[in-house]
């Protein structure tokens, strides 16, 4: 895992693993409507995915499917989940899989006697500073001028617990509900980034 | 689960400083909950902005990012945070929100009176539709270029690695970003929701102040960490100061009096409030009563035998432009 090496080796990956019926066990179990049972895979998934990422784990994307496959497969086989939620059991799936991915990394890692991880070099295709901090700057004045200003005020100032209880305060926001709404800006002046990059990367 | 804990549990997590167990206990829940999900997200943005800024030790960060920098998604945050950090440090910092009347909805300060008519308000509209459609045609005539979103924008002239055509004021760089939006690009780009175009504002009456106190455990000597400042731009700003108070008090009434702290002197009193909404009771001292200084808020509540208990010492500060 932490060489390099894809999971697909020892742990098959992607939904083309999945035969179609296995699949529609899976949604079943997610829900009585098709849509819906979509909805909540998506959203599993997106979960699963930063959860991995969390554990630092290489390839996040797929271990998810990867969970989804095994968690299909048993439903396939007959299996029925006891659990009220469907969502602990696929959580649990997940962490037996990180759990056999450590033992995998440890593995490689007495093969190879080399570091846990591999030296960080910045992908292919990087972006040059410069050119993300224009496209940063011009997204943040595309944002609306609330927004841009939440974003500033919420990450400028000396004394920035104290800013940042202030301005919960003068929004009426408890804390938390200050920082996703913070959060979903900044998700929004990132999608922007990418859009911005992805148009000056085609000139 | 209160909110602080959940905050900070997930920071631990996200450090790696969580025993296993506890961590596995969180992933349950973070499947599960969309709005915890949603704060860890966050968390994980202000953990690395807090690294980027060298703010959080780097014994602690270092676990943290090379987690994140295993995966894509986790570089893409990584490399985000940084510039982020580095275009907000770059960008002069406006008067914050604190500094500035927040954005509430006007409150009623008046009572109903001919606004209340049905056959004025049906006046009322009929001519303000009458102006909407006229303003429209006008402005059809003298803009007929539809609004741009992001998706539709390109990024600075720099960006597309283009010299800019008509010699602006200032060079364009991303020291000079420039200030008009960027004429829309060829290519389909994924659509984003579109963002508004930032309209002049007009003059008016500045919008009202609000300042939320906590009253539950402030005493008369408590020396609050960080003060509550209500900061006032003009004479007749409206004010709203909401006192918070514990869930389930046992008071029909309240009465409150604000005071300057140097020598004590009332500004303005109130007797027989009850909390309009919630556990919020509001209060709208006049403006022009409140100077520049420290104030003491004394809160009490009336019982329904009508004896008068302190309930609550909040301090705010008053500061003006």
């Amino acid at each position: 895992m932490s060489g390099g090496r894809r999971p697909g080796a020892s742990l098959r990956s992607g939904r083309s693993g999945l035969s179609q019926e296995a699949f529609e066990s899976l949604l079943a179990q997610l829900g009585p409507d098709r849509d819906r049972a979509g909805e909540h895979y998506e959203s599993i998934r997106r979960r699963l995915v930063r959860l991995f990422e969390w554990r630092g784990c290489e390839f996040p994307e797929e271990l998810a499917d990867e969970t989804f496959n095994r968690v299909a497969r048993r439903l396939a086989e007959g299996l029925t989940i006891q659990s009220q939620d469907p969502y602990s059991f696929f959580c649990g799936v997940a962490h037996l899989l990180h759990k056999e991915v450590l033992r995998e990394r440890a593995r490689e890692r007495e093969a190879q006697e080399s570091g846990d991880w591999p030296p960080y070099s910045p992908p292919e295709g990087e972006e040059p500073e410069d050119r993300r901090l224009g496209c940063i700057r011009f997204c943040l004045g595309q944002l609306p001028a609330d927004q841009r200003q939440l974003i500033l005020d919420y990450h400028q100032g000396e004394d920035r617990i104290r800013s940042r209880q202030r301005l919960s305060l003068t929004l009426g926001l408890p804390l938390n509900a200050l920082r996703i709404r913070v959060h979903r800006v900044r998700r929004q002046l990132g999608d922007c980034l990418a859009l911005c990059l992805e148009q000056a990367r085609r000139g | 689960m209160s909110e602080t804990s959940d905050y900070l549990e997930l920071r631990l997590y996200l450090l790696g400083q969580q025993p296993e167990e506890e961590a596995d206990r969180l992933e349950r829940r973070l499947l599960l909950d969309e709005d915890l999900f949603e704060l860890a997200e966050a968390a994980e943005a202000e953990l690395l902005d807090e690294c980027v800024r060298g703010e959080l030790a780097p014994a602690l960060c270092e676990p943290l990012t090379r987690r994140l920098a295993a995966s894509p998604g986790g570089r893409v945050r990584l490399t985000r945070a940084r510039s982020l950090a580095v275009a907000v440090a770059a960008t002069p910092a406006a008067p914050a929100m604190t500094d500035r009347p927040a954005p509430v909805p006007v409150l009623p300060f008046r009572r109903p009176g001919l606004l209340s008519r049905p056959a004025v308000r049906v006046a009322i509209a009929a001519g303000l539709a009458g102006l909407i459609v006229f303003a429209w045609q006008v402005e059809r005539t003298l803009q007929p270029r539809a609004p741009q979103t992001i998706a539709q924008a390109a990024p600075p002239d720099v960006l597309r690695g283009t010299t800019p055509a008509p010699a602006p004021a200032l060079p364009i760089s991303p020291q000079n970003p420039p200030s008009t939006p960027p004429q829309p690009a060829a290519p389909a780009a994924p659509a984003l929701p579109p963002v508004r175009a930032e309209k002049p504002r007009s003059r008016r009456a500045p919008a009202a102040a609000v300042l939320v106190l906590q009253v539950a455990m402030t005493t008369r000597g408590d020396e609050e960490e960080s003060p509550n400042v209500l900061h006032i731009v003009s004479p007749d700003q409206p004010i709203e100061i909401q006192l918070t108070l514990e869930e389930g008090e046992p008071y029909s009434s309240y009465e409150v009096s604000i005071g300057r702290e140097e020598d004590g002197q009332a500004v303005w009193t109130r007797s027989g409030l009850t909390p309009a909404s919630g556990s919020r009771l509001k209060i709208r001292p006049p403006a022009r009563d409140l100077a520049d200084g420290s104030y003491l808020v004394t809160l009490k509540g009336v019982t329904p035998e009508g004896a008068s208990e302190a309930v609550g010492y909040p301090r705010f500060q008053v500061v003006r432009p």
